[in-house]
Formats: structure tokens, sequence, C-alpha cells
């Protein structure tokens, strides 16, 4: 690595229904952007350029970073265009990395600001990312993409239902403690279990919201990182995967794929054991029970052994290892933004700044984002002081 | 920078009005002949990064369909939807910033789409839409803007039109390789005035593929490599550019960038050849001022009898073609007059750009111009890349 590139500001906007949201698209990305830029000491001037995450169709439009002009277009900077579904938000962040790592840029703005409230129906417009001969006449939705994984899982691990709820119960508990969460309300596993079944084994609060909010990040390059944050967030590893497009074959055991992009990172950060050195993790679970497979794939357990991780609260408010404190995707799910809010999560929590979710003194975090079809997509990052 | 990125592979599909495959298909046989001409295997790959729209696909995140078929299988891939060379830029960080040694950047095209309507569902659905605005709009009030204030006539559209169909002509890779004269041009119908349709770039199908390699790659696999020198970005405002459409402040600050970091004084003298994303025939008249190769209002001028550059003593001719050995070559290949393909042209222009540097010996380096204007101005981007046989 050439140079190192670092988070040094968050900013974020409280989260809602896509429903109720009354502000527009520019209006989330400029009080996001704007509270970013303020956190840093910077004016938007002293942006080199800008990277915008979006999933085009959500939004009912075509590019529309091509519309949001308060945001580094109203000074001709350079403007990064990045969809690769829902982990667009990781690669979005992957892109500023690399771009202050190659000594193009020294500050890069990195924003998302979905609203969900252009189209009728998301799952229509998310049922055309399956592939268009084969799968797609199924009626493929979201909620079918995590079901696949989470039967299985069941069947290889003896899983009772119970578990899916408990994890679901964790991350709904930690979203009361976050003041930026869509759904804050923390129903009990009892609660969660009573929920209507949405599509078997998934209920209804092991899904997550459609929300609408934003946020924005700042990376800056080392010199520019330590001249302007007291706590700059140092990006010490971070890359993506892909899957094949068709699914049909697959056999939807555990995400094979993310474990390989683990093993991946942490050779690259020098991380040999995550379970002793990672300190805060931020795992993509729009389904709750995503969050016990993902233990697994990025080596927090061995296989099968992510039930016990629960049960032994390691990744509870209190534990070793806590994972979305955020609440996680499944009480605030943005779409792109949720895939950007993983990193500024841990971000915060390793500035301390992690109002009301503050976890003690953490100094290594993982984001993890996850996307496409039938999770075609992950990307994972470590993140240190 | 310690670093530095070339080009050793390129491979064109196409370029045609249908395509005969998926755009998955198209893609997965660019890319592998890319890589058989780089004589390595896609293990060897590190990065892919695909350029595309998810409505030129007709599908949402169209990338799962094309990443794996670029090579992105198990591999860091990512999707850029600026245009080709913004997803070059990507692949050249990716390299730079020693994440990765070999990237493939690829895009394909395949689905036949109403360019019209997704065009106008880029436009800010409040004040703009409404109207019915598309790109070809958009295009003739540029072409307006440049009759208003003098710098060129409805002749001129005509002529620049016709010297970028006859240099498609000899180019085997264009979709339009028809060759119409000034005359066929100024007679075909009036689409948005002052727009004729031969005036107005087609929608072409293919697929575009390179592959990037840091330093010691390049120099393992290729003799040849041509290094990327220069390559930056700007940006346009939905709403602010409607004052002066010339202006295109976004593509001054990415030329600007780009000509700095390669080291680029004065174009006339340091350029061979510039390959353009003109979509419109108007447009190339727009860009010679801006990109350094006229005075203001000159393009007219230029056009019709070339100048004299103090500093290379040589005429700056945009028939390129006929006269590469003592001329800047302006869109050899035709420009996107004759083949414009959405989700790769970038890419297509980028090789376009290292086909011409290594047919012509005398030729040092060329200039790949390259936007999202496909959708229209008003809050386009562009990407301006600078490649060179040697290293500076």
């Amino acid at each position: 690595m050439e140079k190192k590139a670092a988070i040094i500001s968050v900013g974020m906007t409280k989260f809602t229904s896509c429903r109720r949201e009354t502000r527009s698209r520019a209006e989330l990305a400029f009080a996001a952007v704007k509270e970013a830029l303020t956190n840093a000491g910077l004016e938007l001037k002293d942006i080199d350029a800008s990277v915008y995450t979006s999933v085009d169709g959500f939004e009912a439009t075509v590019r529309p970073a091509r519309t949001l002009e308060a945001l580094g277009q109203g000074l001709n900077i350079p403007l990064i265009d990045v969809n690769t579904g829902g982990s667009a938000g990781g690669s979005g962040i992957k892109e500023a990395v690399h771009l202050i790592e190659a000594g193009v840029h020294d500050i890069v703005l990195v924003y998302g600001s979905p609203t969900f409230n252009s189209v009728v129906d998301n799952q229509q417009v998310l049922n055309t990312a399956s592939p268009p001969i084969f799968e797609k006449p199924f009626g493929i939705g979201a909620v079918h993409m995590g079901a696949f994984y989470l039967t299985r899982y069941m069947r290889d691990h003896d899983l009772p239902e119970e578990s899916w709820a408990d994890v679901a119960a964790k991350n709904h508990r930690a979203a009361v403690r976050n003041p930026y969460a869509h759904l804050r309300k923390g129903p009990t596993s009892a609660e969660i279990m009573a929920s209507p079944m949405i599509t078997s084994p998934i209920r209804l609060l092991e899904c997550c919201p459609t929300s609408s909010g934003a946020v924005a990040m700042i990376f800056a390059s080392e010199k520019r990182a330590k001249e302007l944050c007291d706590t700059p967030v140092w990006v010490r590893a971070m890359s993506s995967i892909s899957d094949t497009f068709l699914s049909g074959f697959k056999t939807y055991r555990g995400f094979d794929k993310l474990k390989i992009l683990a093993q991946k990172v942490y050779k690259a950060a020098g991380i040999k054991n995550p379970r002793k050195e990672i300190d805060v993790a931020e795992l993509f679970n729009p389904f709750a029970g995503f969050e016990l497979l993902e233990y697994e794939a990025v080596g927090f357990c061995e296989e099968g052994g992510a039930r016990r991780l629960l049960e032994e609260h390691v990744t509870d408010v209190g534990g070793d290892l806590p994972v979305n404190m955020s609440g996680g995707v499944v009480c605030t799910n943005s779409g792109i933004s949720a895939s950007v809010i993983r990193h500024a999560e841990v971000a915060l929590q390793l500035m301390g700044k992690a109002e009301g979710r503050q976890v003690k003194s953490p100094s290594v975090g993982l984001a993890h984002s996850w996307g496409g079809n039938l999770g075609q997509f992950h990307t994972l990052a470590v993140l240190t002081l | 920078m310690t670093r530095k990125v070339g080009i050793v592979s390129y491979a064109l599909e196409g370029f045609y009005g249908e395509a005969k495959m998926s755009s998955d298909e198209l893609v997965f046989t660019a890319v592998s002949s890319a890589l058989r001409k780089a004589g390595i295997g896609r293990d060897r790959i590190d990065a892919v990064a695909v350029s595309s729209v998810d409505a030129y696909d007709g599908i949402t995140i169209s990338n799962g369909l094309t990443a794996p078929a670029a090579g992105g299988y198990e591999k860091d891939a990512t999707r850029i939807q600026g245009g080709g060379v913004a997803a070059i830029l990507s692949a050249y960080a990716s390299i730079m910033s020693g994440s990765a040694e070999l990237a493939v950047v690829a895009g394909g095209d395949a689905v036949q789409y109403d360019d019209d309507a997704i065009s106008n569902a880029s436009y800010d659905v409040h004040f703009n839409r409404g109207s019915g605005i598309n790109n070809i709009q958009s295009y003739a009030l540029v072409a307006t803007s440049l009759l208003d204030q003098g710098v060129a006539t409805e002749d001129d559209f005509a002529l620049l039109a016709a010297k970028n169909y006859r240099a498609g002509t000899t180019n085997r890779h264009a979709h339009i390789k028809s060759g119409y004269s000034r005359k066929d041009v100024a007679s075909s119908p009036m689409v948005a005035w002052p727009l004729r349709s031969l005036e107005i770039a087609p929608v072409s199908k293919g697929a575009a593929a390179l592959v990037l390699a840091s330093e010691k790659a390049a120099k393992e696999l290729t003799r040849n490599p041509l290094w990327i020198t220069g390559i930056a970005g700007g940006s346009n405002t939905c709403s602010g550019s409607w004052r002066d459409l010339l202006e295109m402040k976004g593509l001054r600050k990415a030329i600007g960038a780009a000509y700095d970091m390669a080291g680029v004084g004065n174009p006339i003298a340091d350029i061979d050849v510039f390959e353009l994303y003109t979509p419109a025939a108007p447009l190339e008249l727009a860009y010679y001022e801006l990109l350094g190769l006229c005075e203001k209002g000159k393009a007219s001028t230029l056009l019709k009898n070339g100048i004299k550059s103090s500093g290379r003593e040589i005429e700056v001719h945009p028939y390129g073609i006929k006269v590469h050995d003592r001329g800047i070559a302006i869109n050899p290949s035709g420009g996107a007059l004759c083949t414009n393909p959405g989700n790769c042209g970038g890419i297509y222009r980028a090789a376009s750009v290292l086909e011409y540097l290594e047919k012509h010996d005398q030729a040092r380096r060329g200039v790949v111009q390259d936007s999202d204007i496909n959708l229209g101005f008003m809050g386009e981007t562009y990407h301006v890349m600078i490649l060179e046989k040697e290293t500076r």
C-alpha cells in the first residue's frame, strides 16, 4: 500500500419509514453531508471528489447522482457513481479508499441518501435483479433470498427457530439505544416469535423495514487525517468478492464467499485470530438470522458455533465482541445507506462517538456489506484506531 | 507516486445495431479475447471494474450479470455508472493503491431500449422531467448556443458529421460505416433544431474490454505497454449548467487536471490523437476550445482550415486519419456518430486510442475524453485520460 486512508468524520440523519418520509433525496443528503463537514471542520470546497452510492431502480430514476447538485457537482469536482446493489455502500467506500491510497485525491466524500418513496413496490424492482429467463419468473424477492440460506442452516445444524428470534431481539434491544435507528421498540424474543411468518423460517420482526435517510463519511489521506482529526479511523484492509449470477445450483450452505473474502482481508490486515483481535463489528443482516451465518463466515466461531456465541452473550452489549450495536440492518435498512452505515457505525465506535450505543474502548472493528441477487456481492473492511 | 499503470491488452466485440448475444455473453467474449491477447488466464486477475447503467441493461443491479462474465467470480469486483473512463479510473486506483496488480475493465451493450425515455428519467423529477426533455434535446440546446454565439454554422455541423462518417468507413469495429457525405447529412430529416438525424449518434451494441497492469506486471506481459499518465474527472450541476451550456466547467476541470497530471503544456504540440465523446456532431466543435486546440470562438476555423501551432510547426487537422503524418487525429474511429454503445463507450474510445497509437509509430500520446452525456446534459460527469507510449 502506497498511502494510508482514514475516516475522519461521519454525518447521519435520523431514519424513518419510507412511507413517512417528507424529505427529498437532496435534502437528506445535504443534512448528512453538512453534518459530516461540520464535524470535520471542513467546507464543501475542501472536498476533492465525491462518491455517491445508489441502486437506481429503488429511487424510480436513472442515475440519481446527476440531480444531487448541492453536493460537489456545484464545485465541478469529480463524481464517482457506484452501484453494486446492497453492497454499493461498501463498494463506494472502497473506491474512496483506493483513490486516496493511490494518491489521486486527499479528501473524498462518500454518501448515500435513498428515500425509497418513489416506487410503489421495491420488491418488483428487486425481482428484476434475478436472472431474467431462468429465475425471475419465480417471483423471487429479498425475503426469499434470505430464507434459502436460513433454511439450509437450520437443517445442517439442527437449529431451533427461536435462535433467529433471539438474534433479532438482540438487534432490536440495541436499536433502542441508537437515536438514529428506524425501529426502536425493542420487541422480545417471544414477541418476535409471535409475529407473522413471512417466508419460512423468517418472521415479520426478523425482517428489515424499508427505511429512508442519509449518511455521509469523509475519508482523508494520512497527512490530512492527522491535521483534521484527533481520532482518525484507519482503513487497514478492505476488499470485495463476487459470486456467480445464476443461483439455482447454489447449495446455500453458509456464506461461503464471505469466508473467502474474510481470509483475504484478514491476511492483508495481519489478523490471525479475529475472535480475539476484533473488538466490535457491524455485519449486514437484513434478515436477523444472517448475523449467525456471518459469525461463522468471518471467523468469530467455528461452523455451527454461532448459537453458542449468541447464548454466551459474546456479541451483545458487554460481551467480548459486540456485534451490530446500532441495531443492525434488521432495524434500519435504508438500502445503500445501510451498507455505508456499517462502516460509519464502526468508525463512530472506534472514535468513541457512538452516543447511547458506545461499547468500551474498541480499537479494531469489522464492517461488512452484502448485496446483489441472492447476496452475490460482499465487501469487508478492517478499521483500526 | 512510485507506481504506474499500463494498459497491456484490449478487445472489442461488435459493433452493430442489434446484438446477437446477451450482455454477459458479449462481455465474456471481449474479456476472454483481451486476456488471451495478454497471454494470461483469469486466475491472474485481481480486480474487475464493470461500466454500465441498469437502465441500459433492462435489469436492476445489472453488474450481477456482467461482473462474473468479466472474470469477476471470487474476485474484487465493482460497477461504476459514470462511463467507461470512470471505470478505468477505478481499476487504475486499485492498482496504484497496491490492492491489485492486474485488473479488467469491461462493459457490454445488448438490450434494445427506449433511449429517449431512459434519458428523460435521469432528469430532475420536479423541474425538468415533466417538460419531456431528453438527451437529444439537450444536445440541440448546446448546438443552439454554438449558433447563437457565432462559434459555428449549421453547415459546420454537417461538415463535422461527414468528417466523422468518413473516418468510420476505415474502422472495422464501427457500427455505421456508410460514409455519409456533407450533403447527405445536410439533407437528413430535422430531429430537434438545429440537429438533423445524421448529426445524432445511433445506439450501438457490442462490448469492450481492457487489461490494466502495474508497471511490473505490464513489463512482464508486453514489450510495449501504454501508460496512463493522466486521468481526472469533473462534474456539472443539474440546474446550474443551464446558465451557460458552453461553459462545461466540469469538463474544463477534468481536462485541466488530466493535462497537469500528464505534464501536457501545449496540447497541440503534445497530443497526437483524441477520441472525444460526441453523440451529436456539434459537440466536437464545443470541445476543441476546451481541449486547447483553438482559441475561443475559432472551432469552425479549425475544422475548415486547420491552424498552425508555433510549438510544433504542424498542421492541426481534424481529418486526422488522412493526414496523421503531420496532423492531430480527432476521432479517427469515426467517433460516437459511427459507434455509440451506452455502457462500454468510454472503454471503446480508450481502445480506439490504443489501436491508433499502436498503428502509428510517430504518434506517441493520446487523449480519451468521456462522459455520461448519453443521458443528456445538465448534471453530467466527465472523465479525461491521457495514454502514452513511453514513460515521461
